[in-house]
C-alpha cells in the first residue's frame, strides 16, 4: 500500500514539474472566492462571483502528505488571525480536498461588507496559512455577460453567484444562482480553458410535480456515474436529488433533469459528495434541516421519475446519520474519510470523520 | 520540524549578541501598502534570516493581530505575508492590507532566554463615511401578487453580511410574524455593487402544489395584508447601526401566472435630432433589477445605442436617453428572454410550465424585439 501511494506522489509530484497547459505566471485578481474545486496535480479552480470569472491555479502541492487527518479546532479564528483580522469578519464560503496533497482548501471572504478574497491551506499539522496568489501560473475565464457593463460597478454585471463546481472528464462544471432571474444555470467549461468556450448557461428544468416543471436553481451537485454514464446528480432547495445526462449538457440547450428523489421538506442541501464503502456506492448530503444523510445509488439507474405529488420522502431509502451534526461543509477527504466543517457553540471546526 | 526550531533559536540568539535595541515601526512609501520593519539588526543576521525557512522567519520575527493577554498573542497564528531583507532590517510585508485603525503586534525573539519583544502598532483610521439607510424597497407597488418571488432592499452604502436574515422579517395584518417566508442562502444574494440585496421568498412555498406549500401554506395570502420590516439594528461595515429602520406594507393580490404580452407595451419614440428619451410603458411592473440589467436599444444594423436606462412609474415606465441625439431611422428596443415580471413570468413563458409539452418541442426563447421609428 505504501509503497503504492508513494509511486502514486512520485508520478503526481513529476506531473507538476510541468506547468500545465495555458496556464501563465501572473497574480490572479480574485474579487472573491465562493467556490472551489480541484483538477489534477494540485490544480485549484476558484470560482469568482463577484468577479464572474473561474481562475484555474497551480498550487504546486502536487505530492501526498500523508495519511494523518487534518484537525483543525476553531478554524475560523485561526483563519482570521492568519488574514490579519478578526473571526467576526472572516466567512468561509467553501471547502475542498487536494486529492494530490490531502490538504484542506477554504475559500475565504475577509472583512465586513462584500470584503476581499481570500484562499487557505489547512494542513496535516492543524495549520492554517494563506495561499500566497503572487506570480503564481494560473488562467482565468470569464462567464459570458451579453449584457456589456462598463465597469465592475455597473448594474448590468453578472448578478450571479457560483454555488456549487466539480471537474470531471476534462470539464469544470459550475452551477449558478442569480440574485434576480429565476433559473437554473449550469455551465460546462472545457479546460485548459479557451476563448471560444465559455460554457453557455445551460437550461435546467425539473419536473416539480405531475405537469408541472420550473427551473429552480441548484444548490449543489456532485459529478456520478450511473452504469458507466456519467451524470450531475444535483440537489435544489427542498431537496429534490435530480439526475442530469452529462451528455445532454451541451453549450445553449435546454435540459430536463429526471427527480430520482425528494429528500424531505424544509430544508436546504449544502453539499454532497459520492463515495463507495464495502463495495457499495453511496451519496453523502450535508442539509440544513435534516442533518447529514446517506444515500444508497444503487437503484439510480432504475429509479423512475418522480412525478406524481409526494408527501414527505420519496425514491431511494436513505439513513440519516446522526453522529454527524451541523455540518455545513463536507468534502471527500481519501477511500475512507471525509473532511467536514462543523459549526460549534463558538465558530467552526475543520474534523476529518469516517465515512459512514 | 526540531531542526527549524532550533535555527530559529539560534538567530534570534544572534539578535541578542550583536543587535542592541532593534526598532519595529510601521513604514510606509507612497502608493504601497504599509509594512512592518524592523531597523537596527545585524548584517550577519539579516543574512541568516534571508536562510531561514517560513516558520524559522515567524520565530524570530512575526506580526499577529492585536486583543486578548500576551500569551493568547504568543500563541496566534501570525499574518500571512512575506519578508524582505535590507541590510540591517527586515520588512515583514502582510499578504492583507493591515485594517486601520486596528491594533497589530509586532513579536521580536531578540534573545531565545528572555521574553520576546510586543510592539504594538496601528494605522490611522481615516474618518468614517456618510451613515447607511434603506434608499429603496421594490416591487414597489403597495399591491403584490400571491406569488411574488423576491424583494430587492437597496441600501445607500455598504452594511455588513454574513447574517442578513436575522434583520428582515415579514409580519402578517394581525401581527403575527411569518415563519421562516424567505430563502436563507448561505451566499447571501448581493448585487455586483453591493449595495442591494435579494430576498427571495421560500420558492416551495410560491408554487403549486409543492410540500412546503400544502404543510405551510403559502408566505403571502391574497386579500390580506403584510409589512416587510428591515431592523434598524443592522449594522454598515463601520459597524454603525441603519440611520434608520424600514417598513413596506402592502395588500396581497391575485397570483400572476400571465406570461409577459410585449406586444401590449406602449412605446413612444423620440424625435430626431432631439436627445429625449424612448418611453416604454408596461401594463404591469416588471422586476426593477432586470429592467436596468436586460434591456436595450438597437439600430437598424443592429448595433447597440449607447445610452442610460432609467426605471420609475413603480416598475412600469422605462425611458431610454441616448448618449447622443436620435438620427432618422429603425430602431429596435430588444428585450432579453430572462426578462421577468415580479412573479417570474417571462414574454412567452409563465414562472411554471404547466401544459406538458416536451422540453424538445418548445422554441428556443429569443430575445423580444419591438421596432420603433425615429422620424
Amino acid at each position: 500500500m505504501r509503497s503504492k501511494l508513494l509511486a502514486v506522489a512520485a508520478v503526481l509530484a513529476l506531473g507538476a514539474t510541468a506547468r500545465a497547459e495555458g496556464l501563465t505566471k501572473g497574480t490572479p485578481e480574485l474579487k472573491s472566492a465562493t467556490a472551489l474545486a480541484f483538477g489534477p496535480n494540485g490544480l485549484l479552480f476558484v470560482g469568482d462571483s463577484a468577479g464572474a470569472t473561474v481562475f484555474a491555479i497551480e498550487t504546486g502541492d502536487a505530492k501526498s502528505a500523508g495519511d494523518k487527518p487534518v484537525n483543525v479546532e476553531k478554524i475560523d479564528g485561526k483563519v482570521a488571525a492568519a488574514l490579519g483580522v478578526t473571526e467576526k469578519e472572516v466567512k468561509v464560503n467553501d471547502v475542498k480536498v487536494n486529492p494530490a496533497s490531502g490538504n484542506v482548501y477554504l475559500a475565504v471572504t475577509r472583512g465586513a461588507g462584500a470584503g476581499t478574497a481570500a484562499v487557505v491551506r489547512a494542513t496535516r499539522d492543524g495549520a492554517v496559512e494563506a495561499v500566497a496568489l503572487k506570480d503564481v501560473p494560473f488562467a482565468k475565464v470569464a462567464l459570458p455577460n451579453p449584457f456589456e457593463p462598463k465597469d465592475a460597478k455597473d448594474r448590468r454585471t453578472r448578478a450571479e453567484s457560483i454555488t456549487s463546481m466539480a471537474f470531471v472528464g476534462g470539464k469544470l462544471y459550475v452551477a449558478g444562482l442569480s440574485s434576480e432571474e429565476f433559473a437554473s444555470t449550469l455551465r460546462a467549461i472545457a479546460y485548459p480553458f479557451k476563448d471560444a468556450d465559455k460554457g453557455r448557461a445551460i437550461e435546467i428544468y425539473h419536473g416539480a410535480h405531475g405537469a408541472v416543471e420550473t427551473r429552480a436553481p441548484i444548490r449543489t451537485f456532485v459529478p456520478y456515474k450511473i452504469g458507466g454514464e456519467e451524470n450531475i446528480m444535483a440537489s435544489y432547495t427542498c431537496t429534490p436529488l435530480v439526475k442530469i445526462p452529462v451528455s445532454e449538457l451541451k453549450s445553449g440547450a435546454k435540459v430536463k433533469g429526471v427527480t430520482i428523489a425528494e429528500l424531505g421538506n424544509r430544508n436546504q442541501p449544502l453539499d454532497m459528495i459520492a463515495y463507495t464503502k464495502d463495495g457499495k456506492d453511496f451519496l453523502l448530503s450535508a442539509n440544513s434541516a435534516h442533518g447529514v444523510i446517506k444515500i444508497p445509488t444503487a437503484e439510480f439507474g432504475s429509479a423512475k421519475e418522480i412525478s406524481a405529488r409526494v408527501a414527505g420522502t420519496a425514491g431511494p431509502a436513505y439513513e440519516k446519520v446522526t453522529e454527524l451534526k451541523d455540518v455545513v461543509q463536507l468534502d471527500k477527504f481519501d477511500d475512507a474519510r471525509a473532511v467536514i466543517l462543523v459549526k460549534t457553540a463558538s465558530g467552526f471546526d475543520l474534523k476529518t470523520v469516517p465515512l459512514p | 520540524m526540531r531542526h527549524l526550531t532550533c535555527l530559529a533559536l539560534a538567530l534570534a540568539a544572534q539578535v541578542a549578541h550583536a543587535a542592541d535595541s532593534p526598532t519595529v515601526a510601521l513604514h510606509s512609501a507612497k502608493g504601497e501598502p504599509p509594512v512592518v520593519e524592523v531597523r537596527g539588526l545585524t548584517k550577519e543576521f539579516v543574512a541568516r534570516l534571508k536562510d531561514a525557512d517560513a516558520k524559522g522567519r515567524a520565530a524570530a520575527f512575526r506580526v499577529v493581530v492585536g486583543g486578548g493577554t500576551v500569551e493568547e498573542q504568543l500563541a496566534r497564528t501570525p499574518l500571512a505575508g512575506s519578508y524582505a531583507f535590507t541590510d540591517a532590517g527586515v520588512r515583514f510585508e502582510p499578504q492583507f492590507p493591515l485594517v486601520p485603525g486596528r491594533e497589530y503586534v509586532a513579536i521580536v525573539a531578540a534573545d531565545p532566554n528572555a521574553k520576546p519583544t510586543l510592539t504594538t502598532l496601528s494605522l490611522p483610521k481615516p474618518p468614517p463615511g456618510p451613515r447607511v439607510s434603506v434608499a429603496a424597497v421594490y416591487p414597489s407597488a403597495n399591491r403584490l401578487p400571491e406569488n411574488t418571488l423576491r424583494f430587492y432592499i437597496e441600501f445607500s452604502g455598504p452594511v455588513a453580511r454574513g447574517d442578513v436574515y436575522r434583520h428582515v422579517k415579514l409580519v402578517r395584518d394581525d401581527g403575527t410574524e411569518v415563519k421562516e417566508p424567505f430563502l436563507e442562502l448561505p451566499e447571501e444574494l448581493w448585487s455586483a455593487d453591493g449595495d442591494r440585496l435579494t430576498l427571495l421568498f421560500h420558492p416551495g412555498r410560491v408554487k403549486q402544489g409543492l410540500v412546503p406549500r400544502e404543510a405551510d401554506g403559502p408566505v403571502l395570502e391574497e386579500g390580506r395584508s403584510y409589512s416587510l420590516v428591515v431592523s434598524d439594528k443592522w449594522e454598515d461595515t463601520e459597524g454603525r447601526p441603519l440611520l434608520s429602520g424600514a417598513k413596506k406594507t402592502f395588500v396581497v393580490g391575485a397570483p400572476d401566472d400571465q406570461p409577459l404580452d410585449a406586444a401590449a407595451w406602449a412605446l413612444a419614440p423620440p424625435r430626431a435630432g432631439g436627445d429625449s428619451p424612448l418611453i416604454v410603458k408596461f401594463p404591469k411592473p416588471l422586476d426593477r433589477a432586470m429592467l436596468d440589467r436586460v434591456v436595450w436599444v438597437v439600430d437598424a444594423v443592429g448595433t447597440r445605442v449607447e445610452g442610460e436606462v432609467t426605471v420609475g412609474g413603480g416598475e412600469r415606465v422605462l425611458t431610454f436617453a441616448p448618449k447622443r441625439p436620435w438620427g432618422k431611422g429603425e430602431y429596435r428596443l430588444v428585450a432579453d428572454a430572462r426578462l421577468e415580471d415580479p412573479c417570474g413570468n417571462r414574454v412567452g413563458e409563465p414562472f411554471e410550465l404547466t401544459d406538458g409539452t416536451p422540453l424538445a418541442a418548445r422554441p428556443r426563447r429569443a430575445p423580444t424585439e419591438r421596432a420603433f421609428t425615429v422620424r
